[in-house]
């Protein structure tokens, strides 16, 4: 469908913003949203919208319509906006309830110039190459959507939890786990293939990061036609926590953290200073079940067979300057400072940068958990030969020799309980380091402590 | 001889009932006075405000009264009472409606000093949509300021719906008995109802018909008048009317200075809009953050910010939480 001059049913409109139909469409709608009769105009709209006649009306704006002036027992006359392919569509409708149906008439029908629509300026050049786009607010709620992707929708959709709606729209399989997954962590990710429940659709999405936002591109794609899954997929058929679980628990998990902050930190008015730090104990509870779903999916990922790493080169100098800086605030939280190696001093390695940042992470947060406040945490590099070297030394009670072995056991914990830990991080970070080909070694630091020693191949 | 009693109280069933009901009141009282201490929004409603709406929540009460009981004038508002204990007249919706039209009332006030003409050109616009809906849209406007006993028509469908069977229920509670009557009258205003004749609909038609030239003379607010304005921002926007008024509105200048920069109009134009918003009272604060923020501000940053605010309404009006 094009703009300029446009044929509908053998009534002649202009599709220039300024025109409108000579003669109405017509349609009649039951109160259970069933399309009982439409002129041709309609009729094929709905088609393109996957109904059926006879069915229920595939456009859910006007459906809704329909079904409100059936409820009230009202006439109703508003300006409906639907997608049909790439293009909006505003209609202008009236609508005359009779007991159990509607009657609709739709006076103008016009194609939305695109760039005319403000708040879909940047949608408009998304649809020029996709088939249809759905919008997410910051906390994830359906702002708005174009094209294919709206077929299925109801208004009350937009604002709705998007999790929810994307579960209620689309199959639950692995395409919508990872897809789930990547929005959670907002993070982008390469095209997934999702089937519709309602029509069988298959669709190729893309996740984006847009502003603070996050946006689903969607294209169409045939039933046999297969989605180019990306390398550094996660998870294989048997990695079912981490695919399946992990991001169901995180999102009832997100919500808690929210709320409880958002009540902890009496943003909504002033509550008893006793039901503020229960809050915030939730708050903290949920982090820590959220940290285990985290370390049970990456248990799950590291001990697959299959489990490999990319061969980044990286510098370890960099990497430990940006864990300080990532802890910064909790070590401030304890008084603790943690000294980085000076920028001058370049120490190359081969390994996944990503997985080399959650092993140091890993160790100085373990560093700030079990040293006294006020102390000082040292990361330190170094090349050899062989290979290249980080360690965190810290001024705890350090390591007895004889449990320094076991400490990288899984669900080890050393006696050691309450402190929100899992018992994992060690043991995922050792299997993390040998992947890359190198290892994780416990020793005595200088003037007491514990010092782990990251050892990776040179670079 | 007897120990007097207050309230009238005479027998023991109301002494529990006047007991019950003021127990009760110890705990509204403590929502009542945080409120009050630590209200919510940055710009906490003035007395005229709170009056303004309360006038015109009683208005429109009054007039359905009027519309659908068989009662004397004398005993109007009746209903008010049981209406206001059940919380129905607290309800999002219905404030942010009544709200919207005090803040519509304040702009009118502003504009009709300007030379708001465009509306009656339309009458003889040679499209008859057109046409219609002006007629239709100043037959409104004119019931709205001349005529008193209108009010209710100026509801939403939804909220017409909803306040007339309301009102309806509270009567028969205040009577204790069915009144089929009244639901007869409740059941031929509803079908007497037409949501185009309302002054919103009107204006979304003509926004909806005029072409884009056409709808950018709207823009101009001293001229289109404010229904055609709010009516061709809430088009651009995505935004409802009752949505854009209140912004418009709202206690700083900011956020129509960010629809009408997602609308594309140029700094003078914009800094003209909001001098008669603010009835020539813009704050040098006010004209220094427009000053230097204007310019910088990208159409396309307003238009996000703009589909934020459209989100949190939804949840707003559905849920009651700002």
């Amino acid at each position: 469908m094009g703009s300029g001059s446009y044929k509908l049913s053998g009534v002649w409109t202009a599709m220039n913003s300024a025109s409108h139909l000579l003669r109405p469409i017509f349609a009649e709608v039951d109160s259970d949203g069933r399309l009982l009769r439409a002129d041709e105009a309609l009729a094929s709209l709905n088609r393109r919208a996957g109904g059926i006649e006879g069915g229920i009306l595939a456009i859910p704006a006007l459906a809704s319509l329909a079904q409100l002036a059936i409820r009230l027992q009202m006439r109703l006359s508003r300006a409906v906006r639907v997608a049909d392919d790439a293009e909006h569509l505003e209609l202008w409708v009236e609508v005359s309830p009779e007991s159990n149906l509607a009657k609709l008439s739709i006076v103008s029908w016009q194609v939305l110039p695109s760039g005319s629509k403000s708040n879909r300026a940047d949608l408009n050049n998304v649809s020029l190459a996709h088939a249809g786009v759905m919008h997410f607010d910051s906390r994830y709620r359906l702002l708005r959507v174009s094209g294919v992707a709206a077929q299925g929708l109801a208004p009350s959709d937009f604002g709705r939890d998007g999790f929810e709606v994307l579960g209620d729209l689309f199959e639950a399989d692995d395409g919508l786990s990872l897809l789930l997954d990547a929005m959670v962590q907002r993070v982008g990710i390469s095209a997934r293939r999702l089937n519709r429940i309602f029509d069988g659709q298959p669709f190729a999405v893309t996740g984006q990061i847009h502003t603070d936002n996050y946006q689903l591109l969607f294209s169409t794609i045939s039933p046999a036609e297969t989605v180019n899954v990306s390398s550094g997929t996660r998870g294989t058929p048997d990695a079912m926590f981490g695919k399946h679980l992990a991001p169901v628990l995180r999102q009832p998990l997100g919500r808690i953290i929210a709320n409880a902050e958002t009540i902890g930190s009496e943003l909504q008015g002033p509550i008893r200073e006793n039901y503020a730090l229960y809050a915030r104990d939730i708050a903290n509870a949920a982090r820590h079940l959220s940290a285990l779903v985290d370390d049970l999916g990456d248990l799950e990922a590291v001990e697959r067979p299959d489990f490999k790493t990319a061969q980044d080169q990286i510098e370890l100098g960099d990497v430990a300057r940006r864990v300080a800086g990532l802890l910064a605030l909790k070590a401030a939280d304890h008084s603790i400072r943690i000294l980085t190696p000076p920028e001058s001093d370049k120490v190359p390695a081969i390994a996944e940068f990503r997985r080399t940042l959650q092993i140091l992470l890993n160790l100085v947060n373990n560093a700030i958990r079990y040293s006294p406040d006020g102390t000082e945490i040292t990361i330190e590099t170094k090349q050899s030969e062989a290979s290249s070297m980080i360690s965190v030394s810290d001024k705890g009670a350090g390591i007895q020799p004889e449990d320094r072995e076991k400490i990288f056991q899984k669900f080890e914990r050393l006696g050691r309980s309450g402190d929100g830990g899992s018992g994992l991080g060690l043991y995922i970070s050792s299997r993390l380091a040998k992947a890359m080909g190198g290892e994780i070694s416990v020793s005595e630091a200088e003037g007491g402590g514990a010092k782990f020693i990251l050892r990776l191949p040179s670079g | 001889m007897g120990i007097p009693l207050d309230h009238g109280v005479d027998h023991n069933d109301q002494l529990l009932k006047v007991a019950a009901d003021h127990a009760r009141d110890i705990n509204a009282l403590c929502a009542d006075v945080a409120t009050v201490i630590f209200p919510l929004a940055i710009a906490p409603p003035s007395e005229a405000m709170v009056a303004a709406v309360s006038t015109r929540l009683r208005e429109i009460i009054l007039d359905i009264e009027a519309a659908i009981l068989p009662i004397d004038p004398d005993q109007r508002l009746a209903t008010w009472p049981i209406l206001a204990r059940s919380g129905f007249l607290r309800e999002p919706d219905l404030i942010d409606f009544i709200l919207a039209r005090v803040a519509e009332d304040s702009l009118e006030v502003v504009v009709k000093n300007g030379d708001a003409n465009l509306l009656t050109r339309l009458l003889d616009h040679r499209n008859d949509n057109i046409a219609d809906a002006a007629q239709t849209l100043l037959a409104a406007e004119s019931l709205h300021r001349h005529s008193a006993g209108n009010s209710h028509y100026a509801l939403s469908a939804e909220l017409f719906h909803k306040l007339c069977w309301r009102v309806a229920a509270a009567h028969e509670i205040s009577q204790g008995a069915r009144k089929p009557d009244v639901i007869a009258a409740v059941r031929a205003a509803i079908a007497q109802y037409s949501e185009a004749n309302r002054a919103q609909s009107a204006a979304a038609k003509i926004a909806h018909f005029c072409n884009e030239a056409e709808r950018s003379g709207f823009l101009t607010l001293a001229t289109a008048g404010v229904h055609l304005h709010v009516a061709a921002l809430s088009a651009m926007m995505g935004l409802d009317q009752d949505h854009v008024v209140r912004l418009m509105a709202a206690g700083s200048s900011g956020p129509y200075a960010v629809m009408l920069a997602a609308a594309g109009v140029s700094k003078i134009d914009a800094i003209e809009a909001i001098y008669l918003v603010r009835g020539g009272s813009l704050t040098s604060r006010e004209a220094g953050i427009f000053d230097a923020g204007y310019a910088m501000l990208e159409r396309h940053d307003a238009e996000a910010e703009i589909a934020k605010w459209a989100a949190a309404r939804t949840n707003y009006l559905a849920f009651g939480q700002p």
